[in-house]
């Protein structure tokens, strides 16, 4: 593999395994996803074929850009914000299938792969069966702590205490909905006990 | 009003903080594994209800989730002053020192 191929190989695999969703990660992932992914929908880097027709002029693409700006640069910045937004809007498989193929077209030994903040699938999902009330004082603050937790051992380097926090946000998220259902049956009970005898 | 163990625990806490308003994950650390992140919040939850505490979402346009932040009400405050007293004489009366 030349230099040059190298050097944007390992640009293209920082600007995606960046501290595994740490802030700036998912600020940049929101921002992205709001000034590209829905303001400008427009952007058509991949095209809309479900055969990757879009996928060299793409490759292309971001090699060229990527490979011409210098790190930090409002370019590399945006150029990161177009990637993220593009995954956002594809669906994960189609990122993972973009993402393995252009890892092999790179000869990169090491996969790449897209790692978001724990979390945010299993509370929408649970978010749906639960009351507003509910979802907004208890899952997600439940799931706004557990992502400083999170991060902060992401910033200590204590990998085993994220990967720890990383599987215990759905446990957490799980009894805490269980919990919740049961103190709201047990609170349906109660008061019909204290009724009936009206 | 009836308050549980767990929810003493946090009024107690949020009594100490004299006024500021604390995070669920603050609370957990403080509390020697008496309290859980994975319940702490439905305990929160039926405080809030109860009207002992009062919740309100964080305001940092830099957090993508935004965290709650919760302070105790006067009403929070005489209930675990009653719960502190009463549990005191309770104590006193089974011999146990605290």
């Amino acid at each position: 593999m030349s230099d040059e191929v190298q050097k944007t190989a390992s640009k293209i695999h920082s600007s995606f395994t960046t501290n595994e969703g740490a802030p700036a990660d998912v600020k940049a992932f929101q921002e992205g996803l709001h000034k590209y992914g829905r303001a400008n929908k427009n952007l058509d880097i991949f095209g809309s074929d479900p055969n990757l027709k879009g996928l060299k002029q793409f490759q292309h693409q971001l090699t060229v850009v990527v490979d011409e700006a210098y790190e930090g640069s409002v370019v590399e910045i945006t150029t990161r914000m177009e990637i993220t937004a593009r995954l956002e809007a594809e669906a994960d498989l189609f990122a993972n299938v973009f993402l393995k193929r252009t890892s092999q077209a790179l000869g990169l030994k090491r996969g790449v792969k897209v790692e978001r903040a724990p979390g945010f699938g299993t509370r929408d999902f649970l978010g749906h069966f639960c009351q507003k009330n509910f979802r907004e004082r208890v899952l997600e603050p439940l799931h706004a702590e557990a992502l400083v937790d999170y991060q902060d051992a992401l910033a200590k380097k204590d990998f085993s205490r994220a990967k720890h926090v990383r599987y215990m946000i759905y446990f957490w998220m799980l009894t805490t909905m269980l919990k919740g259902a049961l103190s709201w049956v047990t609170g349906k009970l109660s008061f019909k006990v204290g009724t009936s005898g009206d | 009003m009836n308050i549980t163990r767990k929810e003493a625990i946090i009024l107690g806490q949020l009594a100490a903080s004299a006024g500021s308003e604390l995070y669920g994950l603050e609370m957990v650390k403080a509390s020697n594994d008496e309290l859980k992140l994975g319940t702490v919040y439905v305990t929160l939850s039926r405080l809030e209800t109860k009207g002992f505490v009062e919740g309100r979402r964080e305001e940092d346009p830099n957090r993508t989730v935004p965290r709650r932040l919760y302070k105790i009400t006067g009403a929070g405050r005489r209930s675990y002053m009653a719960w502190s007293a009463a549990m005191a004489v309770y104590n006193h009366e089974i011999g146990v020192t605290t």
